[in-house]
């Protein structure tokens, strides 16, 4: 039916619109992009930095805000922690970080970090890269539901780490540690623990409404000598009953 | 005189070279115009995500990601990581157009609609990849256009002849830390054939634990490590059943047939060698069995029944080109 170099220029030419017209259309979607509400509380207040690398450790400004973390839940009281440079020249620029370190009166300690993407969905990756880059070894994963009771009675998702590393003190010498490691994955209307549920209704949302549906990555993390652990993860369910509701805004009270 | 003459010749088998090479290739210049275009939309829009890779650039970001395990440990590390034949693949396709390059050349070429409709296809979906942030989805995309062009180019009969080859360049697109999907499966799979076969075939006392094998007695104990777990030897078992499909079959069944044939094959590559392994070290302990891990002989083995079942297979269904060319 189509014989010739006519023909050839026609089908050519349509390639060519087609190939020009996909460059306009995608340079159009990059520009305006439309992102969807924050499933965290974000406030107007800096986020700092530091570089560890640098001989003298430099402490600069990452962002002028950051996710709210409360800064006292329930007898802990709070630090900032202030977000690495390498971590914060790696990521997205629109990255939003929270972290803080409480510590509760008789010492016990749990880190509570939270990661919000902007309008890219690399700002949060699988933990599992970074716990083994980092020295832990992930003994177990397993599902959990933690029982919360604000805005109203729930179930929240949370995937449970438990890890096994070493401290290594002054002298040298290397001590057993066990960490707990709970995190799952939050955006304005739904919560899982699946980094395969995320990544799904990323790419449905995006495709189906045409909006960037922002996620947040929350954690919370503490460690404990081996034969620790439940008890470490039952004191981590108490913490995060009081203090997920100061800040993630889902589910929402009706 | 001389200098000139010879470069006159030099330059004349050139161009004669070129000019055969093209003679069966018509609208190549047409067809280097769209290539570049297309490369020029992915070098400017590939990539929709900016985190780890600053680039919009889809190129730029293949060969970040390629070069990841290479970073720090030299060229060597090439081949060691687990998206190492992505490397090789534009040669392999390169050189298995070379095989059959009198047979393509004969194909009867005219321009169609069809490599319009695959490029409008890639076309689209490169816009899903881009929307949706998974440049490894722009990456089929890419070289489903550069297919299309051929098509459109060169028609429907070249399509046909050269889907299996273009379908070689899946394996281009770098699937480490993306490949948990396929690799746990395989890593349980074989783990648990291995036993299976161990104990019941065997009547060895040995206990399998998701991915961890060990003996009864606790004389010795092997983890199923993701890199033990079959996916370098299933993707180049992959690409080997597409080039013997390419090379001996005309019958698009018959090389579907063998590309399918590639998944249990590569199971039964990886059972084999843990089945060494474990025979090893009830011989003669854990020691043993390490080394049979570590031997670059034993290295081998998962590609044997590949080898074989091959072997069998284009014997079975019929070597059509080789009979081809013998009947001629």
């Amino acid at each position: 039916m189509f014989e010739g170099k006519k023909n050839l220029y026609i089908l050519s030419a349509i390639a060519i619109f087609l190939m020009i017209g996909a460059g306009v259309l995608l340079g159009y979607l990059q520009e305006n992009q439309r992102l969807s509400q924050t499933p965290v509380k974000v406030v107007a207040e800096p986020m700092p930095g530091v570089d560890s690398s640098a001989t003298e450790k430099k402490v600069f400004t990452v962002r002028t805000n950051r996710v709210y973390l409360p800064e006292k839940v329930l007898d802990y009281s709070s630090i900032l922690i202030p977000v690495e440079k390498a971590e914060f020249e790696t990521l997205p620029k629109d990255t939003i970080y929270g972290r803080r370190l409480y510590r509760s009166s008789d010492g016990f300690e749990i880190v509570n970090m939270v990661v919000l993407m902007g309008a890219d969905r690399t700002s949060i990756h699988k933990p599992q890269y970074c716990l083994e880059g980092t020295g832990w070894r992930i003994d177990k994963s397993e599902q959990v539901l933690i029982p919360m009771d604000k805005p109203f009675p729930y179930q929240l998702p949370a995937m449970k780490l438990t890890l096994s590393g070493y401290l290594v003190g002054q002298n040298g010498e290397k001590t057993l540690r066990r960490g707990v490691f709970l995190y799952w994955f939050v955006a304005p209307d739904k919560m899982t623990a699946e980094h395969k549920n995320r990544m799904w209704s990323v790419a449905a949302h995006r495709i189906l409404k045409g909006e960037i549906e922002r996620w947040a990555y929350i954690i919370y993390f503490s460690t404990c000598s081996p034969g620790e652990e439940d008890a470490v993860f039952e004191r981590m369910k108490v913490f995060i009953r009081e203090s997920l509701p100061e800040y993630q805004l889902v589910p929402k009270a009706n | 005189m001389s200098a000139n003459a010879e470069s006159g010749t030099k330059g004349s088998v050139l161009s004669s070279g070129v000019t055969t090479c093209g003679a069966g290739f018509p609208f190549l210049g047409i067809g280097f115009g769209l290539l570049v275009l297309w490369a020029t939309l992915f070098h400017l829009t590939g990539n929709s995500t900016l985190g780890y890779i600053k680039s919009h650039s889809l190129f730029v970001w293949w060969y970040e990601v390629m070069s990841q395990s290479v970073r720090g440990h030299g060229l060597g590390a090439l081949l060691d990581g687990e998206d190492a034949l992505g490397w090789f693949i534009p040669l392999i396709v390169i050189g298995l157009l070379y095989w059959r390059f009198d047979d393509l050349k004969a194909i009867e070429k005219k321009p169609s609609w069809l490599g319009v409709v695959a490029i409008g296809f890639a076309v689209l979906l490169h816009i899903c990849g881009f929307l949706v942030q998974q440049t490894r989805i722009s990456i089929v995309a890419f070289f489903l256009g550069v297919y299309g062009i051929t098509g459109l180019l060169w028609g429907r009969v070249w399509m046909k002849e050269t889907l299996f080859i273009f379908a070689l360049f899946l394996f281009c697109i770098p699937l480490s830390g993306a490949s948990d999907v396929i690799a746990f499966p395989l890593r349980v799979w074989s783990t648990t054939l291995s036993v299976k076969i161990a104990s019941g075939l065997f009547g060895l006392d040995i206990i399998q634990q998701g991915t961890l094998i060990f003996d009864s007695s606790g004389r010795y104990q092997y983890e199923v490590a993701p890199a033990c777990g079959g996916i370098r030897s299933l993707t180049a078992i992959f690409v080997l059943s597409l080039c013997c499909g390419f090379i001996f079959f005309k019958s698009i069944w018959k090389k579907v047939l063998l590309v399918i044939s590639a998944l249990p094959l590569a199971v039964a590559g990886n059972v084999l060698r843990l089945l060494a392994i474990i025979f090893a070290a009830e011989l003669a302990g854990q020691e043993a069995g390490a080394s049979v891990h570590s031997s670059s002989i034993f290295s081998l083995l998962p590609y044997l029944p590949a080898l074989i079942g091959f072997w069998i297979l284009t014997y079975w269904l019929g070597d059509e080109i080789k009979r081809k060319e013998n009947l001629k």
